[in-house]
Order: C-alpha cells, then structure tokens, then sequence
C-alpha cells in the first residue's frame, strides 16, 4: 500500500518524515488579490525580433549550453549601466557587462559575468544596480569576495566607480556609466 | 494522507546527475472531507524554479503551496477559475517574495497543475513543464511549451527537427515570477472528461526533454505506477540527467461517467 505525506507526496515504506516537504517549508497565506496576471500575446513579437543572432547571442548561448532555464525577459531585461574588467586570470582583458536589477557573478554556465576560476563559487556574488545606486553581495561562497586593499570578506557593500573586485584568484575593476 | 480508492497516484522527484539542488517541487492534495472533496475535487502540481541565488527552489515551493492553499479555500465553482486565481496569487506572492530579497531577486518557476473533480479534468499552464494525457497507450500533450524555440517554431522560423537540439531551447517566455507584460498563462477551456485507464502525467522538463511522450507510454503499459516513475526518472538519468526530474502519475480506476466519453 503506497504512502504519502499530508503534501501527497510518495512515501518510501521506511521514511518517517517527508524528504520534499523538509526542502521546501513555504506556507505562506495572503490575502486574495486582484492581480491580473492573464495578458495576451501582444508584444511577444517585438520581444523575439529583438533577439536577432548578432544581439547578446553569446548570452543566450551560455544559458542554453549550460541547460539552465532562463527566461526571455531577464535576457533582455534592462539597458547596460557598468562594466567590469577582468585584470588577471585567463579573462584577463576581458570585460562584462552590468545592467539594471541584479547581475549574478560565478562560475555557473549562464551567470550574467561568467568567471572561469577553480576557486569561484558557482553563484559567488551578485552585483545589483537599483535607485542609481550599485551593491556588491556575497552570495555565501566558499572563498569569499573581497572589495579594494581589505582582507575581510565582505557581506554587502556599496560600490563606487574603480573599485577592485576579487573573487577566486580574479581581479576584477569595477565601472560605471 | 488518505487517497480515495477510484484513482491510484504515484510521484517521484530526482535532482538528476548534474545538479546539486532540486528546484524542482509537486504536490497532490484532496479533501479529506467528502463534501469538500465532491465540491473541489483533486489537485496535481508540477512546478520547476529557476534564478537567483537559491530562488529555484524557493519560486517552485512557493507556486505549488500557494495553488494548494487556494484549491483548499476558493469561493470559486469552475476549476479553471480556481486555477486562475490561484495563478494569480502565486505570481504575486513570488514577485513580493523576490522584492524582499537578494538572494530571491529574478526568481521564477514554471506551473503545472490540475484539478480533477467529479471525473472531468482541468488544466493550468505556465512555462515548459508538461501534462500528458495518457490514454490506450497514446499520450496528448495539453499543454503548449511557453519557450522560445516553440515560439519560434510556430512562426515557421526554425523546422521542428531543430527544436530539440536549439542552442536556446532553455529560454522561456513565460514563467511565474516575470515581470515581461507578454508573460502568458494558459488554461484549458473545457473540462475533459476522464474514463478508466486514462492516466493524467505531469512532468518538469527533466523528465520530457530526455524521455519521448512514446518511450512514458511504453513504460506505463502494465505495472504498478509507483515502478513506471522510478523506471522514467531512471531512464532519464541513464541519459545525462542535467536537469532536475520530476514526474506524478494519476490513474483512474473506475468508470466515472455512465456512458463513456468518447
């Protein structure tokens, strides 16, 4: 006889509890709302036109040949608002771009800055840019991200134009527009 | 948890080969009052998270809880209009869930679900996780893939044996969480009637990009559902599993309608 948890998930005979709902413990209530998320098709158009092979290909690229699902929006989220060079390392020169909202920094195919170091966490650290303003954040890496001269690794900070990034053994310089 | 006798559920997810993290999530819910259960039915989610630092698994979670608690407590009588509302409510809540944090910023999921009640089956769809029916050894795909490459497929511009291999088959056009006015969800239209035999399968792409709606027919001819999850999650896995594999299986057992639907 097949056993599941309250959540209808299957049961192995000698499971006490739920290894699915132990992940994910999101019961979260609110209020009905009239948010209509129901929109028609209009606009898809001019969304995929945009995506013609010589625009931000290599990005679309990275995501599919990493198998990661990402979505068509993000991909063409915002317009660029800073960059970071690579100063060392086998990227060394090579330079990335920063947009508006979030811009996540790893090793992950797919990553917004892809950085190729044995020593970089697969979602290392994310840089966001919202208000004018742009803030670094660690994203629980194994070897810490750094900002400028300091030897503490940092959690979150403010970034202004020239700031020194490292993460791994990467170098990175920080600007914006 | 307690399921009525006149179907047979199994269910199973795997992180794969490739992945440490399973953003994947499902769920299967009934009352276990029985005039509760005549007037909402039974409900099945699939739902597969993506993006941010752990917002996957958090956006996936997140979908399916939210449907479950909607199904639950809807004024709604159409199963459509419960589906939609509580769509709407997931998306909300995963949009507020990703402005309120970092680590959760850019997060989406895709969303699956159905709502059988009182042998008639409804469906609601976001992003490229699939639902199947599968009937005397055929499977209808009910729902349409919200991802580029199917996009550009219906425009004619790339042949259909192109879609499989597409450098940019991963990217969606709709998902929860997205904040793009063109994001769509689709719901079906009319109620389909389910007879015995018919089996209602719902998959995550892990499951449905490595293993053809043929090869899960084939595996479901006979056998204990719970064996034909395992022999399909196993299967995808002998063949990479990159992805994240989620499948539920819901069987009917007994004829619900006096005269078979056609």
């Amino acid at each position: 006889m097949a056993k599941f948890c309250k959540n209808g998930h299957q049961m192995e005979d000698g499971w006490d509890d739920c290894p699915y709902c132990q992940r994910t413990g999101y019961q979260r209530q609110r209020p009905a709302s009239s948010s209509k998320t129901r929109l028609d098709g209009t606009g898809l158009s001019a969304e995929i036109n945009r995506l013609d092979a010589t625009q931000d290909y290599r990005s679309l690229s990275a995501a599919g040949a990493g198998g990661k699902t990402v979505l068509l929006a993000s991909i063409h989220r915002s317009p660029v608002v800073g960059w970071l060079v690579a100063l060392n390392g086998v990227q060394k020169g090579e330079d990335f771009r920063l947009r508006e909202g979030q811009n996540v920094l790893g090793s992950a195919p797919g990553s917004d800055v892809q950085l190729q170091d044995a020593a970089i966490s697969a979602k290392h650290a994310s840089i966001r840019y919202k208000d004018g303003a742009f803030s670094l954040t660690d994203l629980d890496s194994t070897n810490g991200t750094f900002l400028n001269d300091s030897q503490e690794p940092i959690a979150r900070e403010t970034l202004k134009d020239n700031d020194l990034l490292r993460l791994g053994e990467v170098s990175l310089k920080f600007k914006c527009l | 948890m307690k399921i009525r006798g006149d179907v047979e559920l199994a269910n199973l997810s795997d992180v794969g080969c490739i992945r440490t993290v399973n953003e994947d999530y499902f769920l299967y819910a009934e009352p276990e009052d029985q005039s509760e259960f005549m007037r909402r039915g039974r409900l099945l989610v699939v739902a597969d998270g993506m993006g941010g630092h752990q917002g996957g698994e958090v956006a996936s979670g997140i979908a399916a809880q939210i449907v479950r608690n909607v199904f639950f407590r809807s004024e709604r009588d159409s199963p459509v209009d419960v589906l939609a509302e509580s769509f709407d409510e997931a998306q909300q809540a995963i949009l507020d869930a990703a402005g309120s944090s970092e680590e959760l910023a850019d997060m989406g999921t895709t969303c699956s679900a159905a709502i059988v009640k009182q042998g008639w089956a409804s469906f609601g769809h976001i992003g490229d996780s699939r639902i199947y029916l599968v009937r005397e050894g055929s499977a209808l795909q009910m729902t349409e893939d919200h991802t580029l490459v199917n996009e550009l497929f219906s425009r004619g511009a790339i042949a259909r044996e192109e879609i499989e291999n597409h450098p940019q088959r991963n990217v969606l056009t709709s998902a929860l969480g997205s904040l793009s006015p063109n994001a769509v969800i689709n719901f079906s239209e009319e109620p389909m009637p389910l007879k015995r035999g018919d089996v209602l399968l719902l998959c995550s792409d892990g499951l449905h990009g490595l293993v053809s709606a043929e090869e899960m027919c084939s595996i479901l001819d006979g056998g204990a559902l719970s064996d034909a999850c395992r022999s399909m999650v196993d299967l995808a896995k002998r063949r990479g599993g990159a992805d994240n594999i989620t499948v539920q299986l819901l069987k009917v057992k007994e004829e619900w309608h006096d005269r078979s639907p056609d």
